[in-house]
């Protein structure tokens, strides 16, 4: 090795040391950002950046109840939200998420049809505090499947269209249930929240 | 794309993809110009004949660390926008041995696979292949092992926190760590390479 990268590599050395040294005398201003674990399924997990998620129906139930301190914000664009709304969202702009939530304690919902961009706008949320962020489940397509045109079978049937008739909704009964049959039972999915598939880690 | 940026750059907006892809070519650049994009270098760091891999990662460890510590102590850098990914032991251990077996097979890995397509390397070509088709196949089998994907959850973990270090202590430790890990790194190399001289007289 050449004496010019012998003493390259030691000056680097030194100012590793010389910026190492004070860094352990000073303390860290902003420590970063901590969520606490929220229950999930059957145990206690997550942090922050786990994607979780709010049904659609379960949106409804909030909305209708009159749940304080839920927000439920369009981040669409202008157009889709003219066209069609969860009923009280609001609509609003990626990028003026911030000036939009300043309050942490509130419970946001959104939703924007692109499901990186839903992880991105939660991740910037929760990185500025916010416990109680949710993205929409399937998005504005799964709210017109599931509250505003659902198909009734199974013991939900009379809950799930007075929910839907609520909003102004149009339930359908299931070809099964017209046709007499025994309606098998509904099989939950294992994703409700922060399920595997919904959020890619990241990695290199 | 991880903050520290403007929120409005960390929404898929044009301005973050062409940032990213600015990023993308530096990182690329400077994986290059280490020489990271031949699977030789890489090879040399199983049979300790060259560790540069060793000291390029631990060079970018440090220089990360220190930066970040003091870009946020001069207000610069909000350390709490910084993603800091979730920790799930047993899966990350898994794929850690995955990874590391795919490494050592392929001598290269995704980022200077990547690299070395660009410089029109073969096994560059073979490898991106390699694991893009396992992306491929690890989503899809994916809801089939959801249970083991979520086990050994412990949120986002980072070694002060786990060590109960102040921050800076603790990139004093790992900046000691990696000069005397250089030092070291040095010394082996050479009597590595004085056996092999030796074999071949």
């Amino acid at each position: 090795m050449s004496t010019r990268v012998t003493a390259l590599h030691r000056a680097l050395a030194a100012a590793a040391i010389a910026l190492a040294v004070p860094a352990a005398i000073v303390r860290v201003p902003v420590a970063p950002a901590r969520v606490a674990p929220v229950a999930i399924g059957d145990g206690v997990r997550v942090d922050s950046f786990v994607t979780r998620t709010v049904d659609a129906r379960q949106l409804a139930a909030w909305i209708r109840a009159g749940a304080r301190d839920v927000r439920v914000l369009d981040l669409r664009g202008n157009a889709a939200y003219q066209a069609r709304h969860v009923p009280s969202a609001e609509p609003a702009d990626r990028a003026r998420l911030d000036t939009l939530t300043r309050r942490t304690d509130e419970t946001l919902v959104l939703y924007s049809g692109d499901d990186v961009r839903d992880a991105q706008a939660l991740a910037n949320l929760a990185a500025r505090g916010h416990r109680h962020a949710y993205v929409l489940d399937g998005g504005m397509d799964a709210w017109v499947d599931e509250v505003m045109e659902p198909v009734l079978h199974g013991d939900s049937a009379d809950y799930v269209a007075a929910l839907s008739r609520y909003f102004g909704g149009a339930p359908r009964t299931s070809a099964r249930e017209r046709e007499g049959e025994p309606t098998p039972p509904r099989v939950k999915p294992i994703a409700t929240t922060g399920e595997a598939g919904e959020t890619p880690r990241r990695g290199c | 794309m991880s903050a520290p940026l403007p929120l409005s750059l960390a929404t898929g907006s044009a301005g973050a993809l062409a940032l990213a892809f600015g990023v993308g070519i530096g990182f690329g650049w400077c994986l290059e110009r280490a020489g990271l994009g031949s699977a030789s270098k890489l090879m040399g760091q199983f049979h300790l004949t060259d560790l540069a891999v060793f000291k390029v990662m631990f060079s970018a460890i440090v220089t990360a660390m220190l930066g970040l510590f003091w870009l946020s102590r001069v207000g610069v850098v909000d350390l709490s926008r910084v993603y800091v990914p979730e920790t799930f032991v047993l899966p990350q251990l898994v794929g850690g041995l995955v990874f590391g077996a795919g490494m050592a097979l392929a001598g290269l890995c995704p980022g200077t696979s990547c690299v070395a397509a660009a410089t029109g390397r073969g096994d560059g070509f073979v490898v991106v292949g390699g694991f893009f088709a396992g992306v491929l196949m690890t989503a899809l089998a994916l809801p089939g092992m959801a249970r083991f994907y979520q086990s050994g959850a412990r949120g986002t973990l980072t070694l002060d926190s786990v060590l109960g270090l102040e921050t800076g202590s603790l990139i004093l430790v790992v900046v000691a760590a990696a000069l005397a890990g250089f030092i070291v790194a040095e010394q082996v190399e050479q009597w590595k390479l004085r056996r092999l001289a030796e074999l071949e007289r």
